[in-house]
């Protein structure tokens, strides 16, 4: 059983590259293209179907990813559910506020190239 | 003839008559006859000599009052000759009632002794005399008559009236010194008074113990050479302007200028008869201004006022006048009077400056009073409409002073919190952050704090002072509400600007990169080619959005994060690793020296100083042409780590050196080198070199290559 990586990305040219390339490495992926979307799949989600991995945006339409973290950690997903941001920003005061919740690592997009992203997924979930 | 001679010669006839009579024969009755009549001759010799040597006017008067016999000292008294007295009533030289009480008083043997009576002279005066008298009576006891002797009282009466006159002229003197002596008083007595007044009573009593027509004090033109009256009295306005228009000069010539000069008093009864009025008095027209003023007579007496001369007192008489030595003595008083009422005059002057000096001292002091009053008004003003809250604490911490702004923001009356410890305040939901942070702090602190929901306040907390033991404290409460709103924004601005502006370059570098991974299928060569340049492009437009980012940062005061333990030679290996392969393939040698003993950790933001080392390394790559070479060595000293990147290349121009550092600037060769280039990194290498307390800086000559010098201090 493949591992399965929940994507909620807005920009619809990388979510596709992600898409594309972790399906090719052999993922279980799906998209959320908003903010909003996203969580409820989250929500929703039993112990089964929960991903093992989560590639979160931070600037989203519907529902900010800090906001998303927060009920990630409220409802004690966050425990359970890795968290890679894959963000354009990279400020500080972000980036600790994102830690402080749970979050495994911050990627500045355009700082990586798609391989490298894939190579973090890796670390994290194998 | 003399009276006595006559009367004893009468005797004598008698006698002769008694001895004649009989006719006897000289026997021894004659002899003694004889003799007696000799003795009687040398006695009446003997009268006769006493009377006519007898100085005092003698006369003697039959009991009717009939002259009988006189002396010559009588006869010269009156006037009279012998024969016009003997035989003659008494009354021809004696008022009649007087004779008769004379005669009568005496010869009831009352004698006169020394009674005033005048007696009438031949010429009709009446001669003053002292009269003494005795009656005479024969051995019967009848009276034969009465002497009178007269005391010639007429020198005794002319002294009697000169010493009358004497007396008459001590009292005029007394009285014009009494009068002097007021003068003097009114002078000394006069401190509070302007000097003209003073000076005008004493020219008023000197006119009026003198005589003087007028007075005038001349004083000292102001070249010290001349003199030209300034106070005057009863003097015209013509002759004061035209000695004030011709000053005299200070020396002999004139009775003022010869005064002043030797500093004596001068005198003169006439001035147009003095001989010191000299023709060239008279050729300057001097004498003539003073003769139209009438005046005749003067004295001069110089006033010297401590040892100096002040001026000159004019005493003007407009007749002769001759000044006797009690009345110069006088003015000699007068004047000295006048000068030490002059030096007192100054002395109060002087002392009314003084006083007036004390009274601005005293309004100065007034002035402050009312400066310091308003400045303890100003300063609650300013208290009171403080943007900032500020609240004191005294008296063990307790409040003090609540401006309207800080009870604004507690939301909470003065009266509520005057007196009161914020311990004891921190059940007020508002003011649980504040008394916290308060209780927490140290001596002096700012902190941020919240009031409530709504207000952040930075809150400085200073000790200004003690009062009674106790320390007092000020709290100022600046609300950054705003400021962090502001930053909020800001933040979320830069945010959304890096969002929008990297999110299509990263969809931009992930195609190309897969394009050119061959994820999107085989690229034929030319393809590769561009997509590789586009991607490479891309590259530099995300560095430069990159660079653009920290610069907001930088300016925003949040660039670098918290500074932790770092190994700066792992950072310098770590990158000249990275470069080593950039450099072989341009031609340059790139080396690291690292000190054998190591080197300690420093307090860095690791990722921020690997961007300063990262910016000068690939600048000196950059502008070092091939077979140059690129030197990075580590130097320890005791306190700070000194990093050096030295290049052999095109080096910065000496006019350009100043202002490397600056945003945005790139040198001239440097852009002719490469025109792509933001001329940010130097900016951003100081700004983070200077927040971690070091410094930046470098040496260049042109095409003699550049070393950059960074220093890192070594904290505990």
């Amino acid at each position: 059983m493949s591992k399965r990586i929940l994507i909620i990305e807005d920009e619809q040219v990388l979510a596709d590259l992600l898409v594309k390339k972790l399906e090719e490495e052999g993922y279980t992926v799906e998209l959320a293209r908003d903010g909003a979307q996203g969580m409820d799949k989250l929500r929703e989600a039993d112990e089964a179907s929960l991903p093992n991995l989560l590639l979160l945006d931070m600037m989203l339409p519907g529902m900010p990813g800090i906001e998303i973290l927060e009920e990630m950690n409220t409802r004690g997903l966050i425990e359970r559910v890795p968290v890679v941001i894959i963000s354009n920003s990279g400020q500080p005061v972000e980036i600790d506020r994102a830690r402080e919740l749970g979050v495994r690592d911050w990627l500045v997009k355009t700082e990586f190239d798609p391989l490298e992203v894939i190579e973090k997924v890796r670390g994290q979930i194998g | 003839m003399p009276a006595g001679r006559r009367s004893v010669s009468r005797i004598r006839a008698q006698m002769v008559e008694e001895r004649t009579a009989p006719q006897e024969p000289e026997g021894k009755e004659e002899r003694k006859i004889k003799t007696l009549l000799e003795d009687i001759s040398l006695l009446e010799r003997y009268v006769h000599e006493l009377s006519v040597f007898f100085p005092l006017p003698l006369c003697f008067v039959s009991p009717l009052g009939v002259i009988l016999e006189v002396n010559p000292a009588f006869e010269e008294m009156f006037g009279f000759k012998f024969h016009e007295l003997i035989g003659e009533p008494l009354e021809k030289i004696l008022a009649k009632e007087k004779t008769e009480a004379l005669v009568q008083e005496t010869l009831r043997e009352h004698p006169v002794h020394g009674q005033e009576m005048e007696f009438r002279a031949q010429n009709g005066s009446l001669i003053p005399v002292g009269v003494f008298t005795k009656a005479r009576k024969d051995e019967q006891g009848q009276i034969l008559g009465l002497f009178i002797s007269l005391l010639d009282l007429r020198e005794l009466k002319k002294t009697n009236e000169e010493l009358k006159e004497t007396a008459q002229a001590l009292q005029v003197e007394r009285d014009q010194l009494a009068q002097l002596q007021r003068a003097v008083e009114v002078l000394l007595i006069s401190k509070e008074r302007p000097f003209e007044e003073m000076f005008d009573d004493l020219a008023a009593i000197l006119s009026a113990a003198l005589g003087a027509s007028a007075l005038a004090i001349w004083r000292p033109t102001d070249d010290g050479i001349g003199l030209s009256p300034a106070f005057n009295w009863k003097l015209s306005d013509r002759y004061m302007r035209y000695f004030r228009e011709h000053p005299l000069p200070m020396r002999g010539g004139t009775i003022v200028g010869q005064s002043a000069h030797s500093r004596d008093a001068m005198f003169t009864s006439d001035l147009f008869r003095d001989i010191r009025a000299t023709p060239e008095a008279w050729a300057s027209g001097t004498l003539q201004a003073i003769q139209k003023e009438g005046v005749v007579s003067l004295a001069s007496f110089p006033l010297l006022v401590n040892g100096e001369l002040f001026g000159v007192l004019n005493i003007y008489f407009d007749r002769t006048h001759e000044f006797p030595e009690s009345e110069r003595r006088v003015l000699r008083v007068a004047a000295h009077t006048a000068s030490i009422a002059i030096g007192n005059a100054q002395y109060q002057e002087e002392l009314k400056n003084t006083q007036l000096a004390l009274m601005n001292m005293l309004e100065d002091t007034d002035e402050a009073l009312r400066r310091v009053e308003a400045e303890r008004n100003r300063t609650q003003l300013i208290i009171a409409h403080l943007t900032d809250g500020l609240v004191v604490l005294e008296n063990d911490a307790r409040i003090s002073l609540v401006n309207p702004r800080a009870e604004d923001m507690f939301r909470l009356p003065a009266k509520a919190l005057l007196g009161k410890r914020f311990s004891e305040l921190g059940t007020e939901e508002r003011l649980r952050g504040l008394a916290k942070a308060l209780a927490a702090e140290g001596e002096l602190f700012r902190a941020e704090v919240s009031l409530g929901e709504d207000v952040v306040a930075e809150v400085t907390d200073a000790e200004f002072g003690e009062k009674e033991g106790s320390r007092q404290r000020m709290i100022i409460l600046h609300d950054i509400t705003r400021e962090k709103q502001v930053e909020r924004l800001k933040t979320e601005f830069v945010s959304l600007a890096a969002h929008q502006l990297r999110t299509p370059l990263a969809a931009i570098k992930w195609t190309l990169r897969m394009l050119l991974d061959g994820d999107l299928g085989d690229l034929n060569k030319e393809q590769e080619e561009f997509i590789g340049k586009t991607y490479r492009s891309n590259e530099r437009m995300i560095g430069l959005i990159n660079d653009l980012l920290d610069v907001t940062r930088i300016e925003e005061g949040r660039y670098l994060s918290r500074p932790e333990p770092g190994k700066i030679d792992d950072i310098l290996s770590g990158l000249v690793n990275t470069y080593e392969e950039d450099a072989e393939r341009k031609g340059v040698t790139l080396s690291l020296e690292l000190p054998p003993e190591g080197l300690p950790l420093l307090m860095i933001d690791e990722e921020k100083i690997r961007l300063v080392f990262q910016n000068l390394l690939e600048n000196a790559l950059h502008y070092t042409p091939k077979g140059g070479s690129i030197e990075v060595a580590v130097q320890r000293a005791e306190h700070e780590i000194k990093v050096s990147v030295r290049d052999s290349g095109i080096g910065i121009p000496p006019g350009q050196q100043g202002r490397i550092f600056q945003k945005f600037f790139r040198a001239d060769n440097a852009k002719r080198v490469d025109t792509e280039g933001s001329g940010l990194g130097l900016y951003v290498s100081k700004n983070i070199v200077e927040a971690h307390e070091g410094r930046i800086w470098f040496e260049s000559k042109p095409k003699g290559g550049t070393v950059f010098f960074v220093v890192l201090p070594v904290k505990g």
